[in-house]
């Protein structure tokens, strides 16, 4: 789990209503008092305290196996990152992209690709919330997105606003794809597709899905190492 | 006329409003004809050479456009466009 904010918190609560029975939190920052109302792990007496280290000890007094690092990832890490998951957790591990950072979820897609780690991305904007599986097969970020937009034209959740139901559905959503993920990472009915939530209407629509033939890093996917990973 | 679904970044320029409909005949004059009716939402969609930038995808009746005929993919009354920019909020 890359971010313990917003997104990740429900995540992390649908990971755990899923049955997860191991966990890696990730996230470099501690909880404040504006952070309260969507967070929903944390409480007025965590204020203060690592984020990613008051997940890992609500998740543990469940009877999850969850390891905090409190972390900022950097997009330049994210290769040596992924290799050491796979080194400790093997194949079968899926990650989960919560943060607020464009170029890191662009990072995590490229390398999880290359590694053949599934992972699940999300990102929410006021009531917006977007949520994509990348896996062994499929389409991935890059098929939707090229590339990550130039940071004055990403507006933000302090600038845009975000409700927390928002935040909410998309993270439970996003958890709810990486459990389908774990039990058939090479299920083609999920890879790659986009699905948009739309809080105003209570909509979720599912768009393309499909790998873009000349995408730089999922069309390098050779068929050998496909076939090896499933 | 086509339903065009307006992200929550651009709804700026559509004074907040979530739909509006567009008469066109492909993507391309239907972005032209956005931009008469709502000046400057062009320039968030496309770039200086007119092309879709990297960050925003669209996607008529949920399908890429990449996949069908970019700019050119044919519009008619009924379709549903969605243009959808990459968000970061977590």
């Amino acid at each position: 789990m890359i971010g313990a904010g917003g997104l990740g918190c429900p995540a992390l609560l649908g990971l755990r209503a899923a049955g997860a029975r191991r966990v890696l939190v990730v996230d470099p920052d501690r909880v404040e008092p504006s952070n309260l109302h969507r967070q929903v792990l944390y409480d007025l007496g965590d204020v203060g305290a690592a984020k990613a280290e008051v997940a890992a000890r609500k998740l543990a007094a469940a009877g999850i196996d969850a390891r905090a690092r409190v972390h900022r990832l950097a997009p330049a890490d994210v290769p040596a990152f992924v290799a050491e998951l796979v080194s400790a957790r093997g194949p079968d591990a899926v990650v989960l992209e919560c943060t607020d950072a464009p170029a890191l979820k662009f990072a995590m897609n490229d390398a999880c690709v290359a590694a053949s780690v599934p992972l699940v991305i999300a990102a929410a904007l006021a009531l917006t919330g977007h949520v994509i599986a990348v896996g062994r097969a499929g389409g991935c970020y890059r098929c939707v997105f090229e590339a990550p937009p130039p940071v004055e034209l990403v507006p933000s959740c302090a600038s845009a606003g975000v409700l927390g139901t928002a935040v909410g559905t998309t993270g439970w959503l996003q958890a709810a794809i990486a459990v389908q993920l774990a039990s058939a990472p090479a299920d083609q009915g999920v890879l790659g597709r986009l699905h948009v939530l739309d809080l105003g209407r209570g909509t979720i629509r599912t768009l393309g899905g499909r790998s873009r033939g000349d995408c730089p890093i999922c069309s390098a996917r050779t068929v050998s190492s496909v076939t090896t990973a499933t | 006329m086509a339903t065009v679904r307006i992200p929550t970044p651009l709804r700026k320029f559509t004074q907040g409003k979530e739909e509006v409909s567009v008469s066109a005949t492909n993507v391309r004059e239907l972005i032209a004809n956005l931009e008469t009716s709502f000046p400057g939402i062009k320039e968030r969609i496309c770039d200086e050479q007119g092309a879709v930038r990297r960050f925003v995808n669209v996607f008529v009746a949920d399908e890429d456009i990449r996949f069908l005929d970019n700019l050119d993919t044919p519009v008619k009354d009924g379709d549903e466009i969605s243009i959808v920019p990459a968000i970061a909020g977590g």
